[in-house]
């Protein structure tokens, strides 16, 4: 991926690009916003993480001016403030997605790649196949080597993303925003027993596991 | 301080309006007297006026006709034509005329010398010296002829003259005692009013310097004791946030103590077991999860002054509590199962409030939460959501160990666990917020039942 970084904070930025140099991904960082306008428009990328407040200019007026700009990039927009309303209004101004300060970079970089994956494509497809697990969406059914799963709703729909996402972390947080809607974090186990659940029926009864857990970060479905 | 109200008493509204209200009630009153002497004046004026014209014409056709010396003639009844005060005295009783009729050098030719008018129509007094004694006059100067002039004058009605008397006395009566009457009125008005507020003032002030815990006198039943009730109101209000800042500032300290402390810890062991990198992971771990605890605490806080500052406000709208609970139960059946505990649930359907929905889940899952932390393995938990009249009743509860009798009142205090010491999971922080939440959508929440087993009970208006 080749990835723009705007982030005035030295420290934040070297942890940021080195995660992701190290995993092999391009990195650019701009230390302001207007310079940051500049590159943005002049080359081509991936993803684009902006710091939600940088030196000479709010990062929702960034955002709002590269999408006038018409840069398609998927942005993430990362913040020191919390709150609903704040997240609401970067996704407002543009961005794709918003992460709270401080984040572990694993959390990170699975919002990185589900953002950079989100092109069109397997959206609309109305299949999606991970190993011999096929998810029909048309029909809403699962199947593995042929055998129906009977699924709860919110099963199918945490199956659904993470194949969506196949190959790529999931995180937990990514979880309760996209399939519970919550934008807090319970102390309870509630993403981690729907988990042990749904593949408790899609991993329990066949030889191989589909979904393992990364210890730390998250979920990831993949048949390798 | 209460000195600090005063300035001069002219500042002072009550001095200035009693003065004012004062003043103004004098001068109806005086306006009032002026009316009553003013009719029985006037009229008597207007009939003697025309009497006066009258002989005034009479006069002017007498001398027209007989001439100047005949006009004195008319007016010498037998001693000579210059009257005394005796004749004068006699006509007040005859309802006749006093003339005068004087030439250019002011001179008497007939009638009373003592009656002294300027040219025009008026009232004047005349002196009967021989008698000591003066009468009322309506009187009219006019010509005669360019040397001569006559005064023709009646004698007020003595019941007239008495009206318009006892009018001036009251009058005067009214203004000699209304005066320092009403200064006095507003000096002990504006000093009572300097008390009664200086006291509260006072309070105002102590409670300023550091004594949360005075407040205004409220004993009397007047307007000053329901607006120190007022004052008071929110003096405790403040007290309590004083003190929940207090007990915030003690719980952050304590809370964030033991993470920052196990943090710091771990640091040291990864510095001595620097050489095995197995060890330096396991550290690195406990590190994150302790680095997880602190930051959901600080989040619950952040989250806890968000919702009590009221900012989640502008984004409400219509929620259908029902089904949010219902698909919030559904989640949770599981955990409920693997954490050997049994919910319960009955939701009326369609129960909308207005609010936001991201925080009345977590109001709900808080209070669950709170059951499946606290409740002994196999415990029964129930979830009962209904309408009551104009609002929803949302119970939740469980046959757990409960809540002592005596800590029943701090439940939703920031940082409040029945477990002083701390070593259950939580922050303490869930209760406040459930508080938090449901005072934010117009509600309240109540702990029930404390002992055995705990039932909280949010009541919320109901959205139609």
């Amino acid at each position: 991926m080749n990835i723009l970084l705007v982030e005035d904070n030295d420290e934040t930025a070297e942890f940021i690009s080195r995660g992701l140099t190290e995993a092999g991904e391009s990195v650019t960082r701009e230390a302001n916003a207007n310079t940051a306008l500049i590159t943005a428009v002049s080359s081509d990328f991936d993803v684009i993480i902006f710091d939600r407040m940088l030196p000479g200019m709010d990062g929702l007026d960034a955002v709002r001016l590269l999408r006038e700009s018409n840069i398609v990039a998927p942005i993430i927009i990362l913040t020191a403030v919390s709150g609903i309303d704040d997240r609401v209004a970067g996704l407002e101004a543009g961005a794709d997605d918003y992460l709270v300060k401080p984040f572990a970079f694993s959390e990170l970089y699975a919002r990185l790649k589900a953002l950079s994956r989100r092109q069109p494509l397997n959206l609309v497809d109305t299949q999606l196949r991970v190993g011999d697990l096929v998810l029909e969406r048309t029909t809403q059914t699962v199947t593995r080597q042929g055998e129906v799963l009977d699924l709860l709703p919110r099963e199918y729909r945490i199956l659904e993303y993470l194949m969506q996402n196949e190959g790529q972390v999931v995180t937990r947080t990514m979880l309760l925003e996209k399939i519970w809607g919550y934008s807090f974090d319970p102390k309870t186990s509630l993403v981690q027993t729907h988990l042990s659940r749904l593949r408790a029926k899609v991993d329990k009864p066949f030889e191989t596991d589909l979904i393992t857990t990364v210890r730390g970060s998250g979920y990831v479905i993949s048949s390798a | 301080m209460s000195s600090r109200l005063r300035k001069s008493l002219l500042n002072a509204s009550i001095f200035r309006c009693t003065l004012l209200i004062s003043g103004g009630a004098l001068m109806v009153a005086l306006l009032a007297i002026w009316a009553y002497a003013y009719v029985p004046w006037s009229n008597a004026e207007r009939t003697a006026k025309t009497a006066i014209d009258a002989e005034y014409q009479l006069i002017v056709s007498t001398l027209d006709a007989q001439g100047l010396n005949n006009l004195i003639a008319t007016l010498d009844y037998e001693d000579g034509p210059v009257w005394n005060d005796e004749q004068v005295f006699a006509i007040r009783d005859s309802n006749d005329f006093v003339i005068r009729v004087l030439d250019d050098e002011e001179d008497t030719l007939a009638g009373f010398p003592n009656l002294e008018a300027d040219f025009g129509w008026g009232h004047d007094f005349v002196w009967l010296h021989e008698f000591d004694t003066v009468f009322r006059v309506f009187v009219r100067r006019a010509e005669l002829s360019d040397d001569v002039s006559v005064t023709v004058a009646k004698i007020i009605d003595q019941d007239v003259i008495e009206v318009v008397e006892h009018a001036q006395t009251v009058s005067i009566g009214l203004i000699v005692f209304w005066i320092p009457t009403a200064l006095i009125l507003a000096v002990s008005l504006s000093r009572y009013n300097y008390r009664r507020l200086g006291e509260t003032a006072k309070v105002a002030d102590r409670v300023g310097h550091a004594r949360l815990d005075l407040r205004a006198p409220t004993e009397k039943d007047d307007e000053y004791a329901r607006f120190n009730l007022i004052i008071n109101e929110m003096l405790d209000r403040n007290e309590v946030l004083a003190r929940n800042l207090e007990s915030v500032s003690i719980g952050v300290a304590h809370d964030l103590r033991t993470p920052i402390s196990n943090l710091g810890g771990r640091l040291q062991l990864i510095e001595r077991d620097l050489d095995n990198p197995d060890a330096i992971m396991k550290h690195v771990r406990a590190s994150q999860d302790h680095m997880d605890a602190l930051l959901r605490t600080l989040e619950a806080l952040l989250r806890l002054g968000d919702v009590e500052a009221g900012k989640r406000k502008a984004g409400f709208s219509p929620v259908n509590l029902s089904d949010l609970a219902t698909e919030l139960v559904e989640s949770l059946e599981p955990i409920f199962a693997d954490a050997d505990k049994t919910l319960t649930v009955d939701i009326a359907p369609n129960l909308s409030v207005i609010g936001d929905g991201d925080l009345l889940t977590q109001m709900l899952i808080n209070l669950l939460e709170n059951v499946l932390d606290h409740g002994r393995d196999g415990a029964q938990a129930w979830l009962h959501i209904k309408a009551r009249g104009e609002r929803i009743s949302i119970i939740v509860g469980d046959d757990g160990p409960g809540i002592p009798t005596s800590r029943t009142e701090q439940v939703f205090e920031r940082f409040f666990r029945v477990d002083s010491s701390r070593n259950t999971p939580g922050n303490g922080l869930g209760l406040s917020l459930v508080k938090a939440i449901s005072e934010l959508h117009g509600g309240g929440v109540e702990l029930v039942k404390s002992n055995p087993g705990a039932e909280f009970e949010i009541m919320l208006p109901i959205s139609l």
